[in-house]
């Protein structure tokens, strides 16, 4: 290598570092043009301040709820009636999601097609056919509970009785918070009547989501445990 | 003359170390803010976040307040068990109303669909619409009165009819739900809403507010088989 040669990389190299160290700046400067107001930056310290004093509530009340949930069975471990009642309670907990659960059942991986882009898509194609939905999302819970599951999550998003699977742009909100693909399904049940469920011909899977590409996997797990909704639930317009 | 070249390699190796790391972590940031989205909020957008997590907190500490009180009611009445009786039935009730096992009143909106000529409603209008209902807070929810629970599914029968969790219905559907009233109507009227969409598609769909709906309980057996207690 000669010294000319030598010297020619080292200068593209100054010019590449020094163009990613000017882009970089930009984008901050930008960023802060839009967002960096003293009133902004105020704000965004408050939103996490108060994002962090509720996570640590949170934290607390999930103390607080399992030490109840000890007590009530201690109290009403030596009255058959006490007893039966708890078993109930327990039962309905873990259907509403304010209990972690554990079961039988199935996991379903499904993903976006990323093979297929604008640059080698049909003519007659559409991109928006090879990406998961928050529609199919939807539309395969509702599969799921009609082959009777007894509990779902969405990467490990419980999905609860006021759940609402929604998009924001390119993400999918559910119960309030941004997810994008893969997404984990898990259901706890019986693992015939959903696979059933779910592979019988004219089914979502088969119609749709094996059609362009989006499963990934779906196993039968004899151990699959579910989280409990992460959040409080309460009532403001109901009455009884 | 070797040296020199020797140097010279590990010169540009550095720089180059240097650069992938520049990259790397321009890289992470501008990530991160994605999932943060905190950092390209606009004023309006900071505020609604405050008010949410005032109001996530102000739930939590409510909850809070009742989960202790609960605890100590149980460790003051241990030794008797007719109170303790008493507090887990106390708690079954919350957990039923919870769960939709409860009658229910409160101000809503009621939501009617029908076939028509042009349009016949299939299960996915119903889920959507349910979906909109919940992204919208709704608290309670019943189609053609069957209350929609957490374990509901709607299903689509070959001869034009729907089920929901097991319970044959047919055009019209009415869909009540009880939550904020004005918000619900809002988040369903909206341009390119629900209802503007129905609408455009050709169906037949009405919308009321209502500042008394009374919603009925789910009156399906509760039985679980696969979750292990």
């Amino acid at each position: 290598m000669s010294k000319k040669k030598v010297a020619l990389i080292v200068g593209i190299m100054c010019v590449i570092l020094t163009t990613a160290i000017v882009i970089q700046y930009k984008t901050v400067s930008n960023a802060s043009k839009i967002t960096g107001t003293s009133v902004n930056s105020e704000l965004k310290t408050e939103v996490l301040k108060w994002k962090e004093k509720y996570e640590q509530l949170y934290v607390e009340l999930g103390k607080s709820e399992e030490r109840l949930e000890k007590i009530r069975e201690i109290a009403s471990d030596n009255n058959k009636d006490s007893s039966d009642l708890q078993n109930e309670l327990k039962k309905l907990n873990a259907l509403i999601g304010t209990t972690d659960v554990q079961g039988k059942g199935i996991v379903i991986t499904i993903a976006d097609n990323n093979k297929v882009t604008n640059e080698n898509i049909g003519l007659l194609d559409d991109i928006s056919f090879y990406l998961i939905h928050d529609r199919d999302l939807l539309r395969l819970v509702n599969e799921l509970k009609n082959a009777g599951a007894e509990a779902i999550s969405i990467n490990d998003e419980r999905i609860i009785n006021t759940t609402s699977i929604t998009c924001d742009g390119n993400v999918v909100l559910i119960n309030g918070k941004k997810m994008s693909s893969p997404f984990v399904i898990k259901a706890i049940g019986s693992q015939e009547a959903i696979l059933g469920a779910i592979e019988r011909p004219g089914g979502l899977l088969r119609n749709e989501l094996y059609k362009y590409g989006l499963v990934s996997s779906i196993e039968k797990q004899d151990k699959i445990l579910i989280y409990k909704y992460n959040g409080v639930i309460n009532y403001k317009s109901i009455n009884q | 003359m070797k040296k020199e070249k020797e140097i010279m390699t590990i010169t540009i190796a550095l720089i180059s170390a240097v650069l992938a790391c520049v990259l790397f972590m321009q890289f992470k940031i501008v990530k991160e803010t994605n999932i943060e989205q905190i950092e390209d909020m606009r004023e309006d957008e900071l505020k609604q976040a405050i008010a949410d997590w005032k109001e996530k907190y102000k739930d939590a500490s409510q909850k809070l307040e009742d989960t202790n009180q609960k605890i100590e009611e149980y460790v003051d009445k241990l030794q008797d068990d007719e109170e303790i009786n008493e507090l887990v039935k106390k708690e079954l009730e919350e957990a039923k109303v919870n769960f939709g096992l409860t009658d229910v009143t409160g101000e809503g909106i009621i939501v009617t669909l029908e076939d028509n000529e042009e349009k016949i409603v299939d299960a996915d209008d119903l889920l959507e619409l349910i979906n909109e209902l919940r992204n919208a807070d709704s608290e309670a929810i019943s189609i053609n009165g069957v209350r929609v629970t957490n374990m509901t599914d709607i299903a689509y029968l070959s001869d034009g009819t729907i089920l929901v969790e097991h319970n044959k219905i047919s055009s019209p559907y009415t869909i009540k739900a009880i939550g904020d009233r004005t918000y619900l109507k809002s988040a369903l009227t909206i341009k390119n809403g629900y209802y503007d969409l129905k609408q455009k598609e050709g169906y037949d769909i009405q919308l009321e507010e209502d500042n008394n709906i009374k919603i009925n309980k789910n009156k399906s057996d509760i039985n679980l088989r696969y979750i292990e207690l």
